[in-house]
């Protein structure tokens, strides 16, 4: 087992590797001069070295990609070229506000999900069936910016029940903070919510056809315990998988739901970075919050193990 | 996709018949489809505005015999607009999907074939672009083509090219190992006739399948992208830039920013469908696979 473990981390570090090497290229094919764009057309030609030096944007390439992963690996992201502050600063100041909208989605999704997917799987082909299945491939199909925008008009444009957009956070008033934030987050979570009910249904229909499921029928146990204690442990395994890679949906919807509620995340600091040209900034958010996603796999891969005694005998 | 043609073949026919056996849904969609895909051809001839006409008279007019869903704040007529969209979202869609499913397969088949350590390689690069979210990515890339249709279509491409990868990879590991490859290899086949000429055709299936969910992908991206204002750029009619458009002027004609998201939705969810029903009526066995 401990190897596997081992084998899982060192993959996991060659993908964070490659990952810094792709964050690093792609804010470098950025178009625009950086240095011009943070002092101006009208800035001096010393102005302009003495700024190139500080961000080492005089240096070789490869040499400021080596410059800038010591450094990333010592928890020094480099300074933000427009706030002129830490870039781990700007994310440690945003990053409260981003998980306090995307955590409670990934939870509230995860519970509702599984609900929703044995409920779906249960009464298959009856109304409640039709119901989930169609609100999901809504939950699928619609944009995440266009549901936050139709969420603001009904409720609060239309019902006058919500505020339009804004932020509190939870540790100043926690009244306040679900007022302003139980649109966002039931926005966030829909779109989640489906991808999960729909990984639980079609597990559940799998397994249930199951001989041990047969067996456990002709043995005489009540259908409820076939269903939550036999069907649902192995029914959920893949589904861990599922809500692992919500990690990165939750990412990119906390991104567009920021953005539609004016809730100034890590999504709103990355947009305005990439329209800034802030390079440290993107660099540093991608390579974050990719390096968050390889782990959460990792653990992921861990927990299989954990709940799978199958994989965890192939792992010796 | 006539009658006649159906009967020609056991297999043609057996594929229309499941692919149309799973109700009136799967009809639906492939009939927003068919629509989507007529309405974005024949867009000119179906309106008569242009998509940048402006009527002053006519700001932020509701529905009307004139205008049927009314105008946008500088009097664009909303149906109009809706119609042309419908071409840049077939455009992106289908240019990305292709250009990525040439690229992917090609790099997928190539090193699952070859195996050993460029297979890691391919393998452990594609891991690293999966992690980052597509969003992101595509919002990076996409600042350097910013409004061309076709720099906004690779773009998009790029960010697909992984699925395409991972999944032909996985199918050629398996299908390597099989008897007629071994022939093939005996008989002194190039290998690049092997990589194509068999294994390739045995991708197809599962090809059509990820092709078709990922031209619904592409034109998430894309409205997306039009709606954070790194896509296409006004005044081209995206539905996305329709939205970001109308959203400042909701309270006053909720119509301009909301039709466009059901079109994007709609059109998505059309995709998807027949997707799920392409990979019933080729292949049963890719249930749950794909």
């Amino acid at each position: 087992m401990g190897r596997y473990i081992l084998k899982r981390l060192g993959i996991s570090v060659i993908v964070i590797l490659l990952v810094s090497v792709i964050s690093f290229t792609l804010v470098h094919m950025l178009p625009g001069d950086p240095a011009v764009l943070a002092l101006g057309s009208e800035a001096s030609e010393q102005d302009v070295e003495a700024f190139r030096e500080k961000y080492y944007l005089n240096r070789p390439v490869v040499e400021q990609y080596f410059i800038w992963i010591t450094d990333a690996f010592r928890g020094n992201l480099g300074d933000s070229i427009t706030y002129s502050r830490p870039v781990t600063t700007c994310l440690a100041e945003r990053l409260p506000r981003t998980i306090s909208i995307g955590l409670p989605a990934l939870i509230l999704s995860s519970i509702f999900g599984i609900l929703c997917g044995i409920v779906s799987a249960i009464r298959r082909g009856k109304f409640i069936d039709n119901l989930i299945t169609f609100l999901s491939t809504i939950g699928l199909g619609a944009p995440q910016f266009w549901l936050g925008i139709v969420g603001i008009y009904i409720f609060g444009m239309k019902l006058g029940m919500l505020p339009l957009s804004g932020y509190v956070a939870p540790s100043e008033d926690f009244g306040q903070y679900v007022y302003y934030g139980i649109m966002p987050i039931l926005i966030l979570s829909f779109s989640l919510l489906a991808a999960v009910a729909r990984q639980t249904r079609s597990n559940m229909l799998e397994v249930i056809n199951q001989d041990y499921i047969r067996t456990a029928r002709a043995n005489g146990l009540v259908e409820t315990s076939v269903v939550y204690k036999h069907a649902l442990k192995n029914a959920l395994i893949p589904v861990i998988t599922t809500i692992g890679l919500q990690v990165r949906v939750v990412v990119g919807g906390s991104l567009m739901v920021e953005q539609v509620f004016n809730i100034a995340g890590i999504g709103t600091l990355i947009v305005s970075a990439i329209n800034g040209r802030d390079y440290m900034v993107v660099q540093g958010c991608v390579f974050v919050i990719s390096v968050f996603t390889v782990l959460v796999n990792f653990v992921i891969d861990l927990l299989y193990g954990f709940v799978d005694p199958r994989i965890r005998k192939s792992w010796r | 996709m006539s009658e006649g043609k159906a009967k020609k073949t056991n297999g043609a026919r057996r594929f229309f018949r499941v692919f149309f056996s799973r109700g009136w849904v799967t009809k639906l969609c492939f009939g927003i489809i068919v629509a989507f895909v007529f309405i974005a051809v024949f867009a000119p001839l179906l309106t008569p505005y242009t998509p940048y006409e402006q009527n002053l008279l006519s700001i932020l007019a509701g529905p009307s015999g004139e205008h049927l869903l009314g105008c946008d704040n500088i009097g664009r007529d909303t149906l109009t607009r809706l119609l042309y969209g419908a071409r840049v979202s077939l455009v992106t869609g289908l240019l990305s999907s292709i250009w990525a499913a040439a690229v992917g397969t090609t790099i997928g088949l190539i090193a699952g074939y070859v195996g050993g350590w460029v297979n890691t390689l391919v393998m452990r690069i594609t891991d690293a672009m999966i992690a980052i979210p597509p969003i992101i990515f595509t919002m990076v890339l996409s600042t350097m083509v910013t409004g061309n249709l076709l720099g906004i279509s690779v773009v998009i491409g790029v960010s697909i090219i992984p699925s395409y990868i991972r999944m032909v990879n996985g199918l050629v590991i398996s299908l390597r190992e099989n008897d007629y490859v071994t022939a093939a290899n005996l008989i002194g086949q190039k290998q690049l006739v092997i990589m194509f000429r068999h294994l390739l055709p045995n991708c197809l299936a599962s090809l059509i399948v990820t092709f078709t969910m990922n031209v619904g992908t592409a034109i998430m991206l894309e409205s997306t992208l039009s709606y954070l204002g790194v896509g296409i750029i006004p005044p081209t009619p995206a539905w996305g830039v329709m939205v970001s458009e109308g959203y400042k002027y909701l309270f006053n004609q909720p119509l301009v920013a909301i039709l466009p998201g059901i079109c994007i939705m709609l059109v998505v969810i059309a995709f998807n469908i027949v997707g799920d029903a392409l990979r019933d009526a080729l292949d049963p066995r890719l249930r749950g696979k794909l």
